[in-house]
């Protein structure tokens, strides 16, 4: 027997209680304007600068990468790793500028992973404004390990 | 002994020293109503929060109860992907595939983001022994290691730490005085984690979830050093327990709406990172070598019976900080790893009763834990049916179980229940002198005083 195997042999001997299906919330098709306003609201609400056009006029220690997709539930903007998207990008510099196109932004995260589907890239990542940390005090601190500022650049 | 057990005593004996810590009392009610607050706060402008908990419940128990074809799946999905998974069935398996895959990287240094697991399978030991340095990196756990220390609460380890005890252990770590200002802290802490991050050769994470359709490993943090850990080092090692899993992104997206109000009272973490293999061709970054740990170390015992529920835990912390024992016992009182009402269920549940005998015990069964609980598990209930357990297993004291013996004999007899209550009125100034009464009474408080007549009496 391989190990996968005597790992999930007590499991499989355990059997199946029957539990019902749980109904999962439907998807939203909501676009247009009312969602930029609420994508706004929220990324402003969790820290990040929002531009609308124009990129912001920053100097320094500054990277810059295209979103994937943004939420308007929470503000999110989403990041893919791909060949002209090192995910050191969004990581290491102190500021993060994302580009985001006003038609990528969706409700929310069920929406997202619809979008996505079930061929996800190798790193997959849902940023919400800037890294921070309670760890101290209880105290709020940005740019503990991540990015200290976000800017998210709407385009039309 | 495992990092779980708890010496006979020692919930008694901690939580009376963390009583007697003003600061730390301060920090536990500070930090415990703020989170508490936040949480609350959080539900507005979510709708029905009420079937969201119920459709997190199902979607947890529901995987639970087809666990084995979840973690199949998840395996073969990460393996066509490129990654590499093992099925650790002891802590033991776990530690020594983990030390192996260092070794075979050369690595002398090793990364790592918050694992609730890592402590509890003893990693870090278990690396140092193998001559790799293991380097927390989440900040309140990077201060707790510098201090010699084990995490006080799952989501906010630090919680008993003071801004001037941080600035003495990031002086001393760093070499160079930082004043106990939180923005000169944290930048000292970015300063002298970032270095770690560029020079490791390991990174290893622990696992919010996984999910078995896209083979993916979900992380949540809010500093990011998740996705430093799992982007920097040439190899990246997650630590899996093997509840964890989710059947596919849908319901993954329902539990991270919860899992982020629960915890912390956001809408969602700051950083939501899903892992899916190594990286891939022409990517410049990301791990060249990916692996995922499975982990069982005794999370079978539970998989029968009425104890199963506990399984479907997301390890969000919100049943901590609504209760009133942990309030005041603090973490570090009920095990090194575990804390609060899940910690008291899981941890007698994993290491069994006799080796956490007091848990069960460390509830005021309110039922506060329950009511915040966003996959709704009855802990109190199970804090209660633990305690039967207690008795029925021999585990319970012999005193114990004699007055309850002899309390059940009394009292299940009517002439006899009578003749108490009636002798109630004559013992209560006897009641400070022995027992809760005098545990009560000490504090300065009296005890309640019998009516002058017996209700059965008056109704007469």
């Amino acid at each position: 027997m391989s190990t996968r195997e005597e790992f999930l042999a007590p499991i499989r001997a355990a059997g199946r209680p029957e539990v019902p299906e749980p109904e999962l919330p439907p998807l939203r098709t909501g676009r247009g304007a009312a969602l930029v306003e609420r994508f706004v609201a929220a990324a402003e609400a969790s820290g990040a600068h929002v531009h609308r056009g124009a990129p912001p006029d920053l100097a320094g220690d500054v990277g810059v990468s295209r979103a994937l997709y943004g939420l308007a539930d929470t503000g999110s903007v989403v990041l893919a790793a791909a060949p002209d998207e090192p995910r050191a990008r969004s990581l290491l510099p102190w500021t993060h500028v994302a580009l985001l196109r006003i038609e990528d932004i969706l409700p929310g995260l069920a929406e997202l992973f619809a979008e996505l589907g079930p061929e996800l890239p190798s790193a997959l990542a849902i940023v919400t404004g800037p890294s921070r940390s309670a760890d101290i005090e209880q105290r709020l601190a940005v740019g503990v390990h991540g990015p200290g500022e976000v800017h998210v650049v709407l385009e039309t | 002994m495992s990092a779980l057990d708890q010496p006979p005593g020692a919930f008694r004996a901690r939580a009376r020293d963390a009583l007697a810590a003003k600061r730390m009392q301060a920090a536990l009610d500070s930090s415990t109503f703020r989170l508490y607050d936040h949480r609350l706060a959080a539900w507005d402008g979510l709708g029905d929060v009420e079937a969201l908990r119920e459709t997190a419940r199902r979607i947890r128990e529901r995987t639970i109860a087809r666990l084995d074809d979840h973690l199949e799946a998840f395996a073969d999905a990460v393996e066509a992907r490129g990654g590499n998974v093992f099925f650790a069935r002891t802590a033991e398996e776990a530690r020594a595939y983990v030390v192996d895959v260092c070794t075979r990287a050369g690595a002398r240094l090793a990364v790592k983001s918050k694992s609730m697991l890592s402590e509890e399978i003893g990693l870090n030991t278990a690396l140092e022994a193998a001559g790799v340095r293991a380097v927390e990196t989440d900040l309140g756990e990077y201060l707790l290691q510098l201090a010699g220390r084990r995490p006080a609460h799952i989501v906010a380890p630090a919680i008993e730490l003071t801004k001037e005890d941080c600035a003495e252990l990031l002086s001393r770590a760093g070499g160079v005085a930082v004043e106990p200002e939180l923005e000169a802290l944290t930048a000292a802490a970015r300063r002298q984690l970032r270095e770690a991050f560029q020079t490791a050769d390991v990174g290893i994470t622990g696992a919010n979830f996984a999910v078995a359709e896209t083979g993916s490993i979900c992380l949540v943090t809010n500093e990011g050093n998740g996705r430093l850990v799992s982007s920097l080092p040439r190899v990246c090692i997650s630590l899996l327990g093997m509840e964890r899993v989710v059947p596919t992104t849908a319901e993954l997206a329902v539990l991270l709406q919860l899992l982020a109000r629960s915890g912390t009272g956001q809408p969602l973490t700051v950083y939501t990172t899903l892992l899916t293999g190594p990286r891939r061709d022409g990517e410049e970054d990301g791990p060249e070598e990916s692996h995922v740990v499975i982990i069982d170390n005794d999370r079978t015992n539970l998989v029968r019976g009425r104890y199963r529920t506990m399984l479907s835990c997301i390890r969000c912390g919100a049943c901590l900080n609504v209760c009133p024992v942990y309030r005041k016992a603090g973490g570090n009182a009920y095990s090194d790893v575990y804390s609060g009402p899940m910690g008291a269920v899981l941890v007698p549940l994993l290491a069994g009763l006799a080796q956490a005998p007091a848990l069960p015990h460390a509830s005021s069964l309110c039922g506060a834990c329950t009511e915040a609980c966003p996959v709704k598990i009855p802990l109190h209930e199970l804090l209660l049916d633990l305690r039967r357990d207690l008795v029925a297993e021999g585990v319970a004291s012999r005193r114990e179980r004699l007055a309850f013996a002899l309390w059940s004999l009394v009292w299940s007899r009517p002439w006899s229940y009578r003749l108490t209550t009636r002798a109630a009125r004559l013992g209560q100034r006897f009641g400070a002198v022995a027992g809760p009464g005098r545990v009560w009474a000490r504090a300065g408080r009296a005890l309640p005083r019998l009516a002058r007549r017996r209700y059965r009496d008056r109704r007469r």
